[in-house]
């Protein structure tokens, strides 16, 4: 009893720190914030819910993204996919959309509408990868593809990104 | 068993340029299958990388997050107890019912993370236990690694603090750099042998303070904060409540 308490307590903690990086990738999966909402919502109960089937412990931060995107894949794409066709004419997301209270970075703005326009396959890959820090191979894992896909997709992303961004951007990108 | 092929970093900006020909990357692509080590450098110098995380780390502000409700950790007594509020729950969101409104379950997300504490994760994320069981330093050797950094640095590092936190195993103290400031990285093991790293930086002309928040780097647990004019990080290990009792604990002396 006490080894399920501390296991729930993992859960809640990890839940505290990946949150955020949970909260960008189901945008990556859904492009929409309020279903990021939805989505990041649920994968935190489906966690809690779920913790007691857990083998494996020391990547909890990974399991979580492995719940959203089952989530989104199983239960909330299709609706979604039908309800965005619907809504013909719908702007792309900004991130002033997003960060309205905040000065925004011209640069860092022009780089996520470009991420946020890429098709769902490379802005998740992109998002884990460049901005989660995910090893090529964990998001594989996350993703269920071969490792070779992900490498794939962000060769694409980048070329995407090589074609859609300024060059004061791409330099920025350089600059670490 | 094949020898691991190597690949010049020119090779490497070729592939992530676009510029590399078919061959090279399709020799790059089944290599990295193999070499978590091609993988790494290939992250380290990809161009594109920084850019997203700067873009993508501005978002969610933590008013967002703070829709996110959680039960309370209290459960019921039988197992599975939680299925009836999961589904209840799920998919339906409790935003705007309230009845966890107030808590704190949001970390707070800053506009986007400094550079140093992603470099120093990416770092970080290679260590292995094997890394630091490696590292053998006398108590004297450790107390002059201590005198030498804390002189970099331009203020004390107590050796004494850092030796005696609960379930971390000093073993060594390193000078680096960052963009030109000097950057210390204590490192420890865990009592699991994993590793743990506590690291400072010299912030030139910014004196905030800001308490330890939680934050997920390089897909490592962290905590970071800052005070008189230095930044603060401890990173590593195997979950996020040990990294944050700890980064409470050092907050206290840092």
């Amino acid at each position: 009893m006490r080894e399920e308490k501390n296991l729930e307590a993992a859960v809640r903690a990890a839940i505290k720190t990946t949150l955020p990086g949970l909260w960008r990738f189901a945008l990556s999966l859904s492009r929409q914030p309020d279903v990021a909402d939805d989505l990041t919502q649920a994968t935190c109960l489906r966690a809690l819910e779920r913790y007691g089937t857990l083998r494996d412990t020391t990547r909890l931060d990974a399991w979580l993204m492995t719940i959203c995107r089952s989530i989104w894949l199983n239960e909330l794409r299709s609706r979604t996919v039908r309800q965005t066709m619907s809504l013909s004419e719908q702007p792309d997301l900004q991130i002033s959309d997003l960060k309205p209270d905040a000065e925004t970075n011209i640069f860092a703005a022009e780089v996520f509408t470009q991420v946020m326009a890429l098709p769902e396959a490379q802005r998740a890959a992109a998002i884990l990868v460049f901005v989660e820090g995910y090893s090529y191979r964990e998001a594989a894992d996350i993703l269920d593809v071969p490792i070779g896909t992900i490498m794939s997709r962000l060769s694409t992303v980048r070329a995407k990104l090589r074609e859609g961004t300024s060059d004061v951007a791409q330099s920025g990108g350089r600059d670490i | 068993m094949s020898q691991a092929m190597h690949f010049s970093d020119d090779n490497l900006r070729a592939y992530l340029d676009g510029q590399a020909d078919a061959d090279l990357s399709r020799l790059i692509e089944d290599a990295v299958e193999g070499d978590p080590d091609l993988e790494q450098r290939l992250m380290a110098l990809d161009p594109f990388a920084a850019a997203v995380q700067e873009a993508f780390l501005a978002v969610p502000n933590a008013a967002r997050l703070a829709k996110v409700d959680l039960p309370e950790a209290e459960r019921p007594s039988s197992g599975g107890a939680w299925r009836g509020v999961a589904v209840a729950a799920s998919l339906t969101l409790a935003v705007g019912l309230g009845f966890f409104a107030g808590r704190e379950t949001a970390p707070v997300q800053e506009a986007a993370a400094p550079t140093w504490r992603q470099q120093v994760a990416n770092y970080q994320s290679l260590y292995v236990p094997e890394t630091v069981a490696s590292i053998e330093a006398s108590p004297e050797q450790l107390q002059t690694q201590f005198e030498r950094a804390g002189a970099v640095l331009g203020r004390d590092l107590p050796l004494e603090a850092l030796a005696g936190v609960d379930g971390l195993d000093l073993r060594r103290a390193q000078v680096l750099a960052f963009n030109d400031k000097p950057l210390i990285q204590v490192a420890f093991a865990a009592d699991n042998g994993v590793p743990v790293a506590f690291c400072i930086i010299r912030l030139d002309g910014d004196d905030r303070h800001t308490d330890p928040a939680m934050d997920q780097l390089a897909g490592l647990p962290s905590a970071h904060w800052t005070r008189d004019g230095y930044g603060y990080l401890l990173i590593g290990g195997k979950g996020a409540e040990g990294i944050e009792a700890m980064s409470e604990s050092l907050a206290q002396v840092f």
